[in-house]
């Protein structure tokens, strides 16, 4: 009955959303006058975060994962979404950043502690950037809606600054390069419920927001630009398969920044279609895991059920170029309309090497009898030893239930939602389609075809070796903080995993030694009477 | 009856008998539980008094002269800063009580006839500072204060106490002595008197080189405040129980300093003539920033859980400088909100910690896992208290921080901007490495000593509870704060 609710309540609140009126509902809390906007465009945002909160409960209950701090990050990202004045919006991202965190702690594996730290301190610092922004806007003006800064700060050098402040703020929260080492690092490493919710949430509502406040700042197009062909790298190296979906999300937020800098009209339709793309390929992803039991992409891979490739195939249509078969294409392309010939063509290059780096990744085509790992006895005998040693495992909560060495009822559990959500996918592109006319596609067919054809026989019978890349990462706050661990060695005495080095703890206590120095009571007594000289001549010279 | 009330003496006299009277109601140490609920009641009657004080204040000035020497006189009056500070320390009086005696039945520490004698006679010490009238007044009652909190401190004399109140009475008195002095009777000497008068005594009295060294002295001598280099005294008192502690950096000391400065700033100085004063470069802002630097890096490099909060209440002290080194009305309406606001999660922080430390005689943070296992309460409210001095919101650390962004962009003053920002990201790096210990689980780490005495833990977490509502509603009564400064 409880895990029943999960399920239950987002459908009940999608009926509710769409009964409310789209129209903005105000009130005074905190001092503050707040509002919450239920525009059209939010509440499709918000039917797509249903969706995928519906498919995230569903996978965490059928393995047996917690449910209830993913919901909670799910409401706030909810409540942030409505957020109609910046107040509110600050209070929901940092809510946001604090369930994401306990999410992310609540693992426990040995690796969640790490993880958590980064998580936090990274938003942390953005969010303390977007409040510098935040203060600025409630005090010199009266409204407090989310608008476009530029028409709402007076212009001048010192606005510039804040302007600037608060725009690192938000392209930190949405990993835009370079700052993006902290999506690539902590979503890999976080468990597989953890990772559906994370992968749409956080990112998304800054997206939205960066496209509220600084829809038309041309300077976003190129950071866009360079987010696609970063990616567009890493996807062709990288061997571990969440890392390389990760990749595949700094691309879309990269064509996301591409549209904000043009204050495209149809951004929120792009975003819900990528939305659900998104959750379709990340089950997809993950039921490659969980029937492997890795997250390597080696050439043994297992035996994949052809409805499970298909929709596979179908999540990465917007990847392919072939904008006459789907919405999400069509707009993908109409984004890159505004931009030079030039950027264009780079743009087409780069999404071709895209799918070629995916593709080569041989997920959409695996179907190795021989090399059957699931279905090695040798595999067996392990896989019974692993669900053993978690079952005792008292440090390790989140054990998995069920028979999760029996891999027909994997791709069972599998089937229902990818069947489901891919049935919604196509639905949903032949609804939105008619209700844009505007957006048409005018590519030659026959030449995407072509192309796409080459690269995927390419991808095929190429072999290259994939590695475990190292994202460039322009974290500050990371490098200031690893540097403080590294010189303060006390500090990692609370750190349960760090180990005792003696020449840094020779170097700690010289600092220690000298630090103690300063500040003691001789060292107080003698600053007062420097200071009293000083005073004495300064009074006696005046 | 109504007249009776209203009567400016009557409201002033009325509290000062009842925080006389539960000084002397330690002495009825024959009969514990009668003494302990006196002082409760007492102590819930004079915020009642304070209460009374502040709906008939309507920023008359209520004067009352206790002793005149010549020019010198110990004067008292009520105004509004000061019936913000009253405010403050009645609240927290009647649960630091509460909290103070079930803490010393729990421990067994000896002669609490003489403990709470002190630990009553600290805080109606801070009630006359926050009345003072005059520069001297408050001078007498700021050394008065750092004396008598020493009795508390060296309760339980060892080695290690009496070298932090060696150090404690060292930098205080020297400072004070050195700076504070000299300035208050410079002050006297020119003008004959040192009264606290809207708008500031000082324009045009001295040149203004004399009057920047003038404002110096005071900000040196009044080292409570804890400023770089005169914060060495407040780690050192953390060799003190957990209730003086929190008496130190919640309730009494700490706040006395920023009181004293605020009050300086505005009746002596003047915020007009400061902000004339400071028009070209505000390098005093400097200060301040040097101090949340440097408490930010000891804080992040120790693991005893007593100095972590040692310096976060330094980093905390600063925060409130800067706003009010602003010099603006909004700066220091916002200064007094971060002081209410810290004083409400420092005092949670250290009463949680405290219960903490009787359960399980914890000094290092790594002695700390399994803690939010075995402690849930006590270990959320650790954890509401952290995030307020974070400053995450919805709770009172946020709103006081966003009220000195807001002061400080009024002001254009991005560099208070920026070192809000950063300090915030320090203060978490510091107290979440206390924090998240709490919930680290350890299989072998189970070591609750003291499971005995539960009544007394619960009135202990009772006490902590109450103070931990200050956090959550404290916008509830911020508007309460901008009434009273509404004439600043």
């Amino acid at each position: 009955m409880n895990k029943f609710f999960y399920i239950l309540y987002p459908i009940i609140m999608m009926f509710g959303l769409y009964t409310i009126d789209n129209l903005p509902i105000s009130y005074r809390i905190f001092g503050q006058l707040l509002t919450i906007d239920f525009t059209t465009t939010n509440k499709l945002i918000a039917y797509g975060l249903i969706i995928v909160v519906i498919v995230a409960n569903y996978y965490a209950i059928i393995f047996n994962k917690k449910l209830l701090i993913g919901n909670v990050y799910f409401l706030f990202t909810i409540f942030t979404l409505f957020a109609g004045d910046i107040f509110s919006m600050f209070l929901g991202l940092e809510l946001m950043t604090i369930s994401a965190s306990l999410m992310l702690f609540s693992q426990e594996n040995p690796s969640s502690y790490k993880f958590t730290k980064r998580y936090f301190f990274t938003h942390l610092a953005a969010a303390s950037l977007i409040l510098v922004g935040i203060t600025y806007i409630s005090a010199y003006n009266d409204d407090q809606r989310l608008m476009n800064l530029i028409q709402i700060l007076p212009s001048n050098d010192y606005t510039k600054i804040i302007y600037f402040i608060t725009l690192v703020g938000l392209l930190i929260n949405i990993a835009a390069f370079p700052f993006s080492g902290w999506l690539l690092d902590i979503y890999p490493n976080s468990n597989n419920s953890s990772f559906i919710y994370l992968i749409n949430f956080t990112t998304k509502i800054n997206l939205i927001l960066l496209y509220k406040l600084f829809s038309g700042l041309a300077m976003l197009k190129f950071l866009g630009i360079l987010m696609i062909i970063y990616s567009a790298i890493y996807i062709y190296l990288e061997i571990n398969i969440k890392r390389m979906f990760c990749y595949l999300i700094l691309n879309n937020i990269g064509i996301s920044l591409i549209a904000i800098s043009s204050s495209f009209t149809y951004f929120y339709e792009y975003l819900f279609m990528d939305i659900l793309y998104k959750t379709l390929l990340a089950l997809f992803i993950l039921s490659f895991i969980d029937n492997n039991q890795t997250t390597q992409l080696t050439n043994k891979v297992s035996k994949t059920n052809l409805l499970i490739l298909l929709s596979g195939w179908i999540g990465i249509i917007p990847f392919l170029g072939l904008e006459s078969i789907d919405f999400t294409t069509c707009i993908k392309h109409l984004i890159t309309d505004n931009l030079s010939n030039k950027l264009q063509m780079i743009i087409y290059i780069t999404n071709m090497v895209n799918l070629f780096g995916i593709l080569s990744s041989k997920l959409f085509f695996t179907k190795n009898n021989e090399n059957n790992i699931a279905s090695s006895s040798y595999y067996n005998i392990i896989k019974q030893a692993e669900l053993e040693i978690r079952e005792n495992a008292t440090s390790y909560r989140e054990t998995p239930t069920g028979n999760i060495h029996n891999f027909k009822s994997i791709d069972y559990i599998y089937k229902i939602p990818l069947l489901c959500l891919s049935i919604f996918i196509v639905i949903i592109n032949v609804i939105i389609s008619k209700n844009y006319p505007n957006i048409s596609c005018h590519q030659s067919i026959i030449l995407t075809l072509s192309v796409v054809g080459i690269i995927s026989l390419l991808a095929l019978i190429t072999k290259h070796k994939r590695i475990n890349t190292l994202p460039l990462n322009l974290d500050i706050l990371y490098i200031i903080y690893t540097m403080l661990n590294y010189f303060l060695f006390c500090y990692k005495l609370t750190n349960p995993l760090a180990n005792k080095n003696n020449i840094i703890k020779g170097k700690f206590l010289m600092l220690k030694q000298y630090l103690n120095s300063l500040h003691s009571s001789t060292t107080s007594l003698f600053f007062i009477f420097i200071l009293l000289i000083g005073f004495i001549l300064s009074i006696y010279q005046y | 009856m109504i007249q009776l009330i209203a009567n400016p003496k009557f409201l002033m006299l009325l509290p000062l008998v009842l925080a006389i009277s539960n000084i002397i109601v330690p002495v009825i140490n024959y009969h514990k539980t009668l003494r302990n609920t006196l002082l409760i009641i007492i102590s819930g009657f004079f915020f009642l008094s304070i209460l009374l004080l502040g709906h008939f204040f309507e920023n008359e000035l209520i004067n009352f002269n206790l002793l005149t020497f010549s020019q010198f006189a110990i004067t008292f009056h009520i105004e509004s800063l000061g019936i913000i500070f009253l405010n403050l320390l009645a609240i927290l009086w009647i649960f630091s009580l509460i909290y103070t005696i079930n803490y010393l039945e729990f421990h067994n520490i000896p002669n609490q006839t003489q403990f709470l004698f002190f630990f009553n006679l600290s805080i109606f010490v801070g009630i006359l500072i926050a009345i003072s009238a005059n520069l001297f007044t408050m001078l007498i009652f700021y050394e008065l204060l750092t004396i008598v909190t020493v009795p508390l401190i060296i309760h339980q004399p060892s080695e290690k106490i009496t070298i932090g109140i060696s150090t404690y009475l060292k930098i205080l008195l020297t400072t004070s002595m050195i700076f504070f002095l000299p300035a208050v009777t410079i002050i006297y000497a020119k003008l004959g008197h040192g009264n606290f008068i809207m708008n500031g005594i000082l324009l045009d009295k001295f040149s203004t080189v004399f009057n920047i060294i003038l404002l110096i002295l005071f900000m040196l001598g009044i080292s409570k405040t804890a400023i770089f280099p005169f914060s060495g005294w407040l780690p050192a008192a953390m060799v003190a129980t957990y209730p003086v502690s929190a008496l130190l950096h919640s309730v009494v000391v700490v706040n006395s300093g920023l009181f004293c400065i605020f009050k300086i700033l505005v009746y002596i100085f003047g915020l007009e003539y400061l902000q004339i004063l400071f028009h070209n470069n505000n390098w005093l802002l400097f200060i301040p920033i040097i101090t949340i630097g440097y408490s930010a890096f000891m804080a992040i490099r120790t693991t005893h859980i007593k100095e972590i909060l040692a310096y976060s209440t330094i980093t905390q002290l600063s925060i409130a400088l800067l706003s009010a080194f602003l010099f603006t009305n909004i700066g220091i309406k916002a200064a007094i909100a971060h002081m209410i606001s810290h004083s409400f999660s420092k005092i949670t922080l250290f009463y949680s910690i405290g219960i903490i430390y009787s359960l399980k005689k914890a000094y290092h943070i790594n002695e700390l896992p399994n803690t939010s296992n075995e402690i849930k309460i006590v270990s959320f409210i650790t954890l509401l208290a952290v995030l307020s001095l974070i400053g995450v919101p919805p709770l009172a650390g946020f709103f006081s921080k966003f009220y000195i962004m807001k002061a400080a962009s009024y002001s254009n003053s991005l560099l208070v901007l920026i070192t809000l920002a950063i300090s915030s990201i320090l203060s978490a790096i510091y107290l979440t490495k206390l924090l998240t210990i709490f919930y680290i689980k350890e299989t072998n780490n189970n070591n609750i000593i003291n499971k005995n005495n539960n009544i007394l833990i619960s009135q202990m977490i009772f006490a902590t509870i109450c103070c931990s509502m200050g956090i959550i509603l404290f916008y509830s009564y911020y508007h309460k704060i901008d009434h009273y400064l509404r004439y600043i």
